[in-house]
C-alpha cells in the first residue's frame, strides 16, 4: 500500500486542510473532542452502549460506536492504524491480535497522553497484556509501558452440569484426572456426553482449547517469552502429557466425532442438555439461562479450569483491550483517554456488570451483584481472572497458531500421532520464528 | 400429427415433473430458513420439527437496541442499483466499441485479458488498497466509493458476459441502420438493445445480486452508518455465539424484495428473455 | 460509409468509461499486488518497512502444505461443481424454455439460492448438515439410513461442501442459458420437427452447436467465480477438517490478513491469476478454433 502513498497524500492533505478550517470554529475551552470507538458486534455490546450513553449524559462528551462484524474487526482496525490518519479515536482491540497493534507500535503509552494517569488497582491486568516494553519487544508490566485498558475479560470457564453434580454426589475436580473421574460417571453418549472441547480446526480454535492443558502440566510454546527468550518447548514431554491428556478426554468422554467439535457445537451440546462438561469462554453465559436459548436454565454451573497436579490451573485469555491509535491529533487522544479513565472506575465497572456488560475490574466481581444467584459465572470469574493466561505476545503468533490448528486437529482426528505431531509442530514454528529473524532452536525431537 | 401432439404432452409433463422436483430441492433449504427465522434458537438447535412461530428475531431484526438493519437496506438498494446501472452501462459501450468500432486486435485483446485477470483477483486483496485510496481522496465511508469499487469489481463481468452476447448478433442490422443514417446513439437504441434484451437482463441480474451480496470490499469501506445487508448480516456471526435464527430472519428479509421483484417484474424479464426469439 | 466500422469519435467515447475505471481503479491496486509479492512488509514505530525479497515468496510456495491442499480441493471442487452447474442449469434452462408459460413460477424460483449471501450459506448450511440435529440427517434417518458426518469426516467434506456450492450457484449457470437458449431461432427447431428428426438429434445437431459458445462463457465464469469461493467456506469448514477443505482465496486469505504477510499472500495471488489466466487463454483458443 506504501507505493500508493504518495500520490493520495496530497489530496489527503487538501481535504484535511478544508476540514480544519471547519473544525476549529466549533471547539469550546471545556468540551473534549468527539471520539470515535470500533467496536464488534456482541453480546456484550448493549452493556457497552448503555455504558457509553451514561458517559454522554455524565459528562457532555460525545462518542460513537462503529459496530463490525466480529469477522471484519481486525481488518477494520489495521485499515485505520495504517493510514495518515486513524478515523477510531479507541480501538478495543481483540486479545489475540494485540501482539501485531503493540509491535507495530500503532498504539500511544497511555502515560504520554497524561503523565499522571494509573491503572486503578481494581482492574485485572490479564497476565500483563496491557503492557508492552517497546524497547526489549515483550509483554509484561514491570518494564514496559501501559497501552491499554482491559474492555471485556473473555477467559475460558468450565460449564458443567451443576444438577447432575448434586443427584450424583460429585465433587468439583481439581485435577484433570478428576475431572476424567466425573465426566466418566456421566458419560452416557449419545444422550449425555462426558465432556466437550474444542478440536475444530479454524482461526484459533483447538488452540484455546489446548492451552490450559498445555499450561497447567508445565509446559510452553516458548522457555521464557516474557523475558525475551522464544526457544521452542512445544515439543517437551509436559506438552505430551498434556496432549495425550487432551486426547484422552476426546477419546474416552467426549462425542462421536470430536474433531469436527466448534465453538457453536459445545455451546449446542450444553443448551439442549446432552453435555455434562464443556470449555467454554466466559461469554458463553449469557446464553445459559435464557429460556429461547437452552432447555437447561438454571442447571449450569462454572468452575475453573482443572490443572496437573502440583501445577495453578491456566484459563486462556481471549480478552479485549481498549487502546488508543498514535495516528490521532492530540485532542483527540486526551478525549480517547478521560473515556477510558472513566471506565475504568470502580464504580462504572459495577455499573456496567448491571447495564449486562462484562466488567474487568475486581470491584465489580466482588460487589453484591456477583452474588445474585443468575450472576453465578460471576464468581468464578472472581477466582479465575486472576490465573488467565496470555497465548503468545508476538506477532509470528498468527502464523504459528495455523500450524497449531492443523497439528492438533489432525491428532484428535487421528491422523497422526502425538508425538509426530508435536515434533513436526515444532520444527514447523522454529521456521516460522527462524525466517522472522530470532536466533532460536527447539527442543531435540520426543521419542515414540 | 396427433400421436405427435400426444407425445409432446407427455414429454411436457415429465419436464413439469422435472422442474417441480428441481424446485423443491431449490426451495428446500431456503424454505429451512425461512422456518428457522420464526423458531427459538433453542427449538432451532434441537431440531424440533413442531413447534410455536415466534415474532422475536424479527423484531431484534429490525428494531433492536443496536440494530442497523433497515439502513443497511437502504444502503445496498442504493449502491445495488447505481453500480448495476454504471457497470452495465459502461460495459456494454465497451463491449459494443471492441466487438464493432475496429479496434485493432491487439487492443480487444488486451482489454479482455485485463478484464479476466481483474476478476481473478480475489476481493479481500483488493479491500485494503481501495480503502487508503478513497480515504486519500475523501470519500472514506461514504456510499459514492463503494458505488466506485461496486463498478470497477462487477466490470469485467458485465463486459465479458454482454460481449459474449453481443458476438451472437449479425452485424447487417447495425449496418444497415446507420446507412439508413441513424446517429450512433440511436443505433444501439433502437437496433442493438432491443436485440440483446435478454441478454442484458440476466447480465444485470446477475451484476446486482453479486453487488447486492458482496461482503468484503463493502465491509472495508463502509462504517455503521454506511453498511450494507452482509455487512449487517455477519454481524450476528459473533465470537462466542452465531446468531442463526436472527440470522435467518435477516436472510428472509433481505431475499423477499428481490423475490418480489423478480415475481412482479417476470413479465419484463420473460419479455426480456424472449425478446430476441423473434429474430 | 467508409468510417462506419470506426464511428469516428464515437469509438473511443464509448470505450473511455470502462478504461478509466480498470486504469485508475483496478490497475492501481493490481499493480501493488504485483510489487507486494516481491517484498516483505514489517511495521515498527507505526511506520511500514519494505524489504525487496526478489522471488523468495514465490520460491516459498513450494514448500506450503496448506498452499498445495488449496489448489488440488479448488482444482476438485471447480471441476466437479461447475459441470454439474452447467449441466444442470443447462437442463433446467431447455424445460423452462420448452414448457413455456407454464414454467414461469420456476424461472423465478430457481433464482432464489443466490439472493442470499454466501457467509449467510455457510452458516445456516454448517446447521443443515449437523451430525446430531441437523434436517439433512434427520431426513435421511426417514429412509432409515444412519446419521452422516457430512462435515467432520475428511473423505466426505470436500463433498458437502461442493453440495453447497452447486445449490447455492446453479441460478448462475441457469440464467444464462436460459438467455441463450430464448435466443435460439425459433424457426430451426420448427424445421427440424419437419424433417421428423428426434429430439435428441435435433437438440445434438442443431442446438447445442448454437448453444456451445453460450455455454462456454458460463462455464468459464462460473469456473473463476468457482475459483474464488471463500464465504461460503468461512463458516461452513474453516478449511477443515485437517485440510480436506482447504480452498485457495481461504489459504490467501489466512496468509495475507490473518497472518499478516502481505508479500507472501500476494505472491501466491499472483501465482493462481498466471494459472488460471494462461488455462483460460488456452481455453479460449480451443475455443475459438472449434467454433471457426
Amino acid at each position: 500500500m506504501k507505493l500508493l502513498a504518495p500520490i493520495y497524500r496530497s489530496a489527503a492533505l487538501s481535504a484535511m486542510a478544508a476540514l480544519c478550517f471547519t473544525t476549529a470554529s466549533v471547539s469550546y475551552a471545556d468540551e473534549l473532542a468527539p471520539i470515535n470507538i470500533v467496536i464488534n458486534q456482541s453480546p456484550w455490546l448493549d452493556g457497552f452502549a448503555g455504558l457509553v450513553r451514561r458517559y454522554e449524559t455524565e459528562t457532555g462528551n460525545k462518542v460513537t460506536l462503529d459496530v463490525n462484524p466480529y469477522a471484519g474487526s481486525l481488518e477494520k482496525q489495521r485499515n485505520a492504524v495504517r493510514s495518515d490518519q486513524s478515523e477510531y479515536d479507541i480501538l478495543i482491540v481483540n486479545g489475540i491480535f494485540y501482539p501485531e497493534m503493540y509491535h507495530g507500535g500503532f498504539l500511544e503509552p497511555l502515560k504520554n497522553i497524561d503523565p499522571d494517569f494509573k491503572l486503578d488497582p481494581q482492574i485485572y491486568t490479564y497476565d500483563d497484556t496491557v503492557c508492552f516494553d517497546a524497547v526489549n519487544k515483550t509483554v509484561n508490566c514491570e518494564t514496559g509501558d501501559l497501552l491499554t485498558i482491559p474492555v471485556n475479560p473473555n477467559i475460558t470457564l468450565m460449564f458443567y452440569r451443576k444438577d447432575l453434580y448434586e443427584q450424583n454426589g460429585l465433587k468439583i475436580p481439581e485435577t484433570w484426572d478428576e475431572l476424567i473421574a466425573n465426566a466418566k460417571a456421566l458419560h452416557n453418549p449419545p444422550e449425555m456426553i462426558g465432556m466437550m472441547q474444542r478440536s475444530a480446526r479454524a482461526t484459533i480454535s483447538i488452540t484455546w482449547d489446548y492451552w490450559p492443558y498445555l499450561i497447567s502440566h508445565g509446559g510452553s510454546l516458548f522457555r521464557d517469552e516474557g523475558n525475551g527468550d522464544f526457544f521452542i518447548t512445544i515439543n517437551s514431554p509436559e506438552a505430551r502429557e498434556a496432549l495425550e491428556t487432551y486426547v484422552a478426554i476426546s477419546k474416552e468422554v467426549g462425542p462421536e466425532n470430536p474433531a469436527s467439535m466448534e465453538q457453536g457445537d459445545l455451546i449446542q451440546y450444553l443448551v439442549t442438555g446432552r453435555a455434562a462438561h464443556a470449555v467454554l469462554p466466559a461469554a458463553a453465559q449469557s446464553q445459559m439461562d435464557d429460556p429461547n436459548k437452552s432447555i437447561v436454565p438454571g442447571k449450569i454451573g462454572y468452575m475453573t479450569i482443572p490443572h496437573a497436579p502440583g501445577y495453578a490451573s491456566a484459563p486462556a485469555l481471549g480478552h479485549w483491550l481498549g487502546g488508543i491509535p498514535k495516528n490521532i491529533p492530540e485532542d483527540h487522544k486526551v478525549a480517547a483517554l478521560a473515556f477510558l479513565d472513566w471506565f475504568q472506575k470502580p464504580e462504572t465497572q459495577i455499573a456496567y456488570a448491571e447495564l449486562g456488560g462484562s466488567p474487568v475490574s475486581a470491584a465489580a466481581y466482588e460487589s453484591d451483584f456477583a452474588d445474585k444467584p443468575e450472576n453465578r459465572y460471576m464468581l468464578t470469574m472472581r477466582s479465575a481472572s486472576p490465573m488467565a493466561r496470555r497465548l503468545w505476545t508476538i506477532p509470528e503468533g498468527s502464523e504459528i497458531v495455523a500450524v497449531l490448528e492443523v497439528g492438533l486437529n489432525r491428532v484428535v482426528a487421528g491422523e497422526i500421532s502425538v508425538v509426530d505431531a508435536l515434533n513436526g509442530m515444532a520444527a514447523e514454528i522454529e521456521k516460522i520464528m527462524v525466517d522472522a529473524g530470532y536466533d532460536v532452536g527447539r527442543l531435540p525431537d520426543l521419542a515414540n | 400429427m396427433s400421436t405427435r401432439r400426444k407425445q409432446n404432452l407427455s414429454v411436457d409433463r415429465a419436464l413439469l415433473g422435472f422442474l417441480f422436483l428441481a424446485a423443491v430441492l431449490t426451495i428446500g433449504p431456503f424454505l429451512w430458513i425461512a422456518l428457522a427465522s420464526f423458531k427459538t434458537q433453542i427449538a432451532l438447535l434441537m431440531g424440533t420439527v413442531k413447534f410455536t412461530p415466534v415474532s422475536m428475531n424479527y423484531d431484534e431484526v429490525l428494531f433492536g437496541n443496536t440494530s442497523t438493519f433497515a439502513r443497511n437496506f437502504l444502503n445496498s438498494v442504493l449502491v445495488a442499483s447505481a453500480s448495476t446501472m454504471a457497470a452495465m452501462t459502461i460495459g456494454f459501450l465497451a463491449g459494443y466499441s471492441l466487438l464493432r468500432l475496429r479496434w485493432p486486435a491487439w487492443v480487444v485483446n488486451l482489454f479482455l485479458l485485463w478484464a479476466v485477470v481483474f476478476n481473478l483477483v480475489p476481493p479481500v486483496t483488493l479491500a485494503g488498497a481501495w480503502y487508503e485510496l478513497f480515504r486519500g481522496i475523501g470519500l472514506s465511508n461514504d456510499t459514492v466509493a463503494l458505488i466506485l469499487a461496486h463498478t470497477t469489481l462487477h466490470l469485467p463481468m458485465a463486459l465479458w458476459l454482454l460481449s459474449s452476447f453481443l458476438r451472437e448478433i449479425p452485424r447487417e442490422l447495425e449496418e444497415a441502420a446507420f446507412i439508413d443514417g441513424a446517429s450512433f446513439v440511436k443505433t444501439l437504441w433502437r437496433v442493438v438493445i432491443p436485440i440483446m434484451m435478454p441478454g442484458l437482463v440476466s447480465t444485470g441480474i446477475l451484476v446486482f445480486i453479486f453487488s447486492w451480496n458482496e461482503f468484503p470490499v463493502a465491509l472495508a469501506l463502509t462504517n455503521n452508518t454506511s453498511a450494507t445487508v452482509p455487512v449487517g448480516i455477519a454481524k450476528f456471526a459473533q465470537e462466542n455465539e452465531i446468531k442463526y435464527t436472527q440470522m435467518a430472519a435477516a436472510s428472509v428479509l433481505s431475499a423477499i424484495p428481490a423475490l418480489l421483484a423478480l415475481l412482479f417484474g417476470q413479465r419484463y424479464i420473460v419479455k426480456g428473455l424472449t425478446a430476441g426469439a423473434v429474430k | 460509409m467508409a468510417n462506419f466500422r470506426g464511428r469516428g469519435s464515437a469509438r473511443y467515447f464509448s470505450i473511455l468509461p470502462a478504461f478509466l475505471f480498470l486504469a485508475l481503479l483496478s490497475a492501481l491496486p493490481l499493480f501493488n499486488l504485483f510489487a507486494l509479492s516481491f517484498a516483505e512488509v514489517s511495521w515498527s514505530g507505526g511506520q511500514s518497512t519494505w524489504t525487496w525479497v526478489g522471488l523468495n515468496n514465490y520460491l516459498a510456495l513450494g514448500s506450503d502444505a496448506l498452499f498445495k491442499a488449496g489448489i488440488l480441493n479448488t482444482v476438485i471442487l471447480v471441476g466437479v461443481a461447475t459441470t454439474a452447474q452447467v449441466t444442470i442449469g443447462l437442463m433446467l434452462a431447455l424445460a423452462c424454455s420448452r414448457v413455456g408459460r407454464r414454467s414461469r413460477i420456476y424461472r423465478t424460483l430457481f433464482l432464489l439460492p443466490i439472493l442470499i449471501p454466501g457467509i449467510i450459506i455457510g452458516a445456516i448450511w454448517r446447521l443443515m448438515y449437523n451430525y446430531q440435529f441437523g434436517v439433512v440427517n434427520q431426513i435421511i434417518d426417514l429412509v432409515g439410513l444412519g446419521p452422516v458426518d457430512w462435515l467432520g469426516s475428511s473423505s466426505l467434506a470436500l463433498m458437502s461442501v461442493i453440495i453447497v456450492d452447486i445449490w447455492h450457484w446453479t441460478p448462475f449457470s441457469f440464467l444464462l442459458l436460459l438467455a441463450a437458449v430464448e435466443a435460439l431461432p425459433r424457426d430451426v427447431s420448427e424445421a427440424a420437427q419437419i424433417d421428423g428428426a428426434s429430439k435428441w438429434t435435433e437438440f445434438r445437431r442443431i442446438s447445442l452447436p448454437l448453444l456451445w459458445p453460450a455455454i462456454f462463457t458460463t462455464f468459464v465464469f462460473r469456473a473463476i467465480i468457482a475459483f474464488k469461493v471463500f464465504d461460503e467456506v468461512y463458516l461452513l469448514t474453516g478449511g477443515g477438517p485437517g485440510t480436506a477443505t482447504e480452498v485457495i482465496s481461504f489459504t490467501i486469505y489466512q496468509r495475507f490478513f490473518t497472518q499478516d504477510n502481505p508479500g507472501y499472500g500476494s505472491a501466491m495471488s499472483v501465482t493462481v491469476i498466471f494459472i488460471i489466466a494462461a488455462v483460460i487463454a488456452v481455453a479460449m483458443t480451443r475455443q475459438r478454433s472449434r467454433s471457426q
